[in-house]
């Protein structure tokens, strides 16, 4: 499959190898493209709260959230994904303005495995969205979360 | 307990109810707005940083007045510099143009020199602001596609179904200006769609024409014509915001 593993919580995905992990408090795990000096850093950032509510709570609760913490955003799409595994979950794409012109496009993956909610949520700027696209869909492909007992 | 969508689960789907999301992003059409004609007389204005002095005591001039555009005797304030350094020359350009039961809109941009002119009317025509008013802006190029989504009213919506109808020209252009009964051929998704709502929008930039129909709860289906007419298939918004945001950067391309 390649990249790097990243595993926090149960929770694993792999990454692309020159992209680095970093250490962010309230976070499982991120990690991060290395970028030039004042360009947005794109990065892929896993929560996971405790939760037995079901997919469609989760969904709701995140579409709700990319309002919530990010004024004046732009939310796309609520998508069904990999509806036939395990764990179902939803892919929520949205948009948002980050300050001094500055835009952040965001795919949220959301799942429910009936104990917790994992979130995995990759953040580019609009010019690097569409050459990281196929990079994002990768890396929320290869999440994977070891079964609640 | 999240509600559930009601369609869906009509078509054996259990998905949580979107619809909510689009009432909360709606469009935000504000003042200060200037008719189209004031733009012209920027315009037409430009090559001196003021306008003429007919054009300068015409009722139109009044509009740019107020919004801070030209100055009491019609010279260009910084902020009318700064609009018409957009029309000089500009990088590219889109032109959003819609109707829906008679109702028009449209959305225009322009990108500059570091930055995109954004002139709107309301999406789908409001009597409130006067039919040719318009609401003009500067913004960032990174906000732009975002302000072409929220236009739009792009918001998550569930489309079941993938296949594609091509219908006559004629039948298509006969929906686009009233409801009408959808074709006995029509795939699934699209019958349901016909019974909505519809809105049409074409896209005009420099990569070229893209029109889209937003059918109401069915969402968006693009519409693409043909040797046998009319293609309609069905266009998830995550899809449809990815072929705006392609569309721009490839038209801006330095």
């Amino acid at each position: 499959m390649g990249g790097v593993v990243v595993e926090a919580q149960g929770v694993s995905f792999r990454h692309p190898a020159d992209w680095r992990s970093e250490a962010v408090e309230g976070a499982a795990a991120v990690v991060v493209l290395p970028v030039g000096e004042g360009a947005f850093a794109p990065n892929v950032v896993l929560t996971i709260v405790d939760s037995t509510a079901p997919i469609e709570d989760a969904s709701i609760a995140a579409l709700a959230a990319a309002g919530d913490q990010h004024p004046k955003a732009v939310v796309i799409a609520c998508d069904l994904w990999q509806p036939d595994t395990i764990y179902p979950g939803r892919r929520i794409t949205f948009t948002y303005p980050a300050g001094d012109g500055a835009q952040v496009d965001v795919a949220k993956w959301v799942w429910a495995t009936g104990r917790r909610h994992v979130h995995l949520s990759a953040s580019s700027a609009p010019y690097q969205t569409p050459h990281l696209a196929e990079t994002f869909l990768w890396i929320a492909s290869t999440l994977q979360i070891a079964e609640e007992a | 307990m999240a509600e559930l969508d009601v369609r869906a689960a009509q078509l054996g789907e259990r998905v949580e109810d979107v619809s909510w999301v689009a009432e909360r992003q709606r469009f935000g059409f504000s003042e200060p707005t200037v008719r189209r004609a004031a733009l012209e007389l920027l315009a037409a204005g430009s090559a001196r940083s003021r306008l003429s002095r007919a054009d300068a005591a015409s009722p139109a001039a009044d509009d740019l007045r107020r919004a801070g555009l030209i100055d009491a005797k019609g010279r260009f304030t910084p902020a009318g510099e700064t609009v018409v350094a957009h029309w000089h020359a500009p990088t590219s350009l889109f032109d959003i143009t819609t109707s829906s039961l008679g109702r028009t809109g449209r959305l225009t941009v322009w990108t500059g020199p570091g930055s995109v002119l954004v002139a709107t009317t309301p999406p789908y025509g409001d009597a409130r602001f006067g039919e040719d008013a318009v609401h003009i802006w500067l913004s960032s190029y990174d906000r732009a596609v975002s302000l072409l989504a929220s236009w739009l009213g792009i918001a998550p919506v569930w489309t079941f179904g993938e296949e594609s109808t091509v219908v006559s020209a004629e039948t298509y252009a006969r929906r686009v200006s009233a409801p009408t009964t959808a074709p006995e051929h029509a795939a699934t998704h699209l019958a349901f769609a016909w019974g909505e709502p519809w809105a049409e929008h074409v896209v005009v930039s420099r990569a070229g024409v893209l029109t889209v129909v937003h059918a109401g709860r069915a969402g968006w289906l693009r519409a693409t014509p043909g040797p046998e007419g009319i293609e309609l298939v069905p266009l998830p918004t995550a899809q449809f915001f990815g072929i705006l945001q392609r569309i721009f950067l490839d038209t801006t391309a330095a």
